[in-house]
């Protein structure tokens, strides 16, 4: 092997990169030539060095207080966002406290039309599938908008938001359930137009999501 | 009875958590642990106190945005580290590429007196930018050369090129 190939290969021979028979043409050219074994010498002895060297070496001055100058002017998107999703966190609450204090409400209001006994069974299960199917896509686009756009809610929203969903769900379950023994409740068909209402604000927050308003 | 004197215990996970969460004292704790690291880090990769103060401040404005992505899959060092490394990248992506080009031409010394001899932390400070930063890397730092390419956004080619390079025009400054 020649001096020039040897001196080529000497990176990757202390490096150990070296495959096949060249580890040991190398090893046996730097046993007979003085000069390219001074050059591999050198060359261990500088990455060793190298590898003594300070990793650890202070600035000049204390930057810190240049870093915080920075962060406390920069535009507050980490509180901005914190209470722009605490106010959809709320918004999501108030839909499912509205969901369940509906399912408190008793008897008719004075004036209200009621719907004859055959008029009303009819006109009741027609809303229903109206308002579950309408209730459905706004839950499934909000779902689809969080899944898609993680960064863009806060874990602690997301639980919250999915915690309200599910009382949201059980409300519908319970109105459901009401209908189904006693078919006739205009007071529970009222109660389904409030959950229509509450799904289109879940639309406005799948919305929000979407289109990175808040 | 001597007192018995212990350096306090600092949770880094804690710091890491509370600072998420909006602390600036925490964050400024988390600065104060990593700060002469990252410096030494961006110096030795610029070659420059100036350029590497200012690398080092936006390293920790980086990290103090993105703080809310970090999940602790790596130690908060070594993801700190990635950040410095990737600020140095940014600041001389144009200087890099250029140098690419160059290590395929066959080295060539810089401009240095020949009659000094430089220690070897002022001869990594003369070298070129691209090889300055692999030799960095990979022989202070000891990153393999696939994650000094994917770091610098050049090829694993690329870094053994510069490495070699690096290595010859230190051996010429640093040895009489």
């Amino acid at each position: 092997m020649k001096c020039e190939t040897v001196q080529n290969l000497l990176d990757d021979y202390v490096d150990g990169l070296l495959i096949g028979e060249e580890p040991e043409m190398v090893a046996r050219h730097l046993a007979s030539c003085p000069d390219c074994a001074r050059l591999a010498n050198n060359l261990r002895e500088m990455l060793q060095n190298a590898k003594g060297l300070s990793r650890h070496i202070e600035p000049r001055r204390d930057l810190w207080p240049a870093i915080l100058e920075q962060i406390e002017n920069e535009p507050k998107r980490r509180v901005f966002r914190t209470v722009r999703l605490g106010v959809l966190a709320v918004a999501a609450a108030v839909l499912a406290i509205l969901a369940g204090s509906l399912l408190m409400r008793g008897l008719p209001r004075p004036g209200e039309t009621v719907l004859t006994a055959v008029e009303a069974p009819v006109r009741l299960q027609q809303e229903v599938l109206v308002v579950e199917a309408e209730y459905q896509r706004a839950r499934r686009e909000l779902v689809a908008a969080m899944d898609q756009l993680p960064h863009r809610l806060a874990p602690e929203t997301r639980t919250v938001i999915d915690q309200n969903l599910a009382v949201i769900d059980g409300a519908i379950q319970e109105i459901r359930t009401s209908l189904e023994k006693d078919p006739e409740n205009v007071f529970l068909f009222d109660m389904l137009v409030a959950e229509q209402d509450s799904s289109l604000q879940l639309l406005g927050l799948e919305e929000a999501i979407t289109s990175n308003t808040w | 009875m001597a007192a018995i004197m212990t350096e306090p215990v600092v949770d880094e996970n804690a710091l890491v958590t509370s600072a998420q969460s909006g602390c600036l004292s925490s964050f400024e704790s988390l600065y104060r642990m990593h700060s002469g690291r990252v410096h030494g880090l961006c110096l030795r990769l610029t070659g420059n106190a100036a350029v590497a103060e200012d690398l080092t401040q936006e390293t920790f404005i980086r990290a103090w945005r993105s703080l809310g992505g970090f999940r602790g899959d790596s130690s908060f060092g070594s993801w700190l580290f990635r950040i410095a490394v990737n600020a140095v990248a940014a600041r001389y992506r144009s200087e890099l590429r250029r140098a690419a080009w160059e290590a395929k031409a066959p080295a060539r010394a810089v401009q240095f007196d020949p009659t000094l001899r430089l220690d070897l932390q002022q001869a990594i400070s003369a070298l070129p930018a691209g090889a300055r930063a692999v030799f960095v890397l990979h022989d202070v730092e000891g990153y393999r050369h696939e994650e000094i390419a994917e770091q610098l956004g050049v090829a694993v080619g690329t870094s053994k090129a510069q490495l070699h390079r690096a290595r010859r025009l230190l051996r010429e400054m640093i040895q009489p």
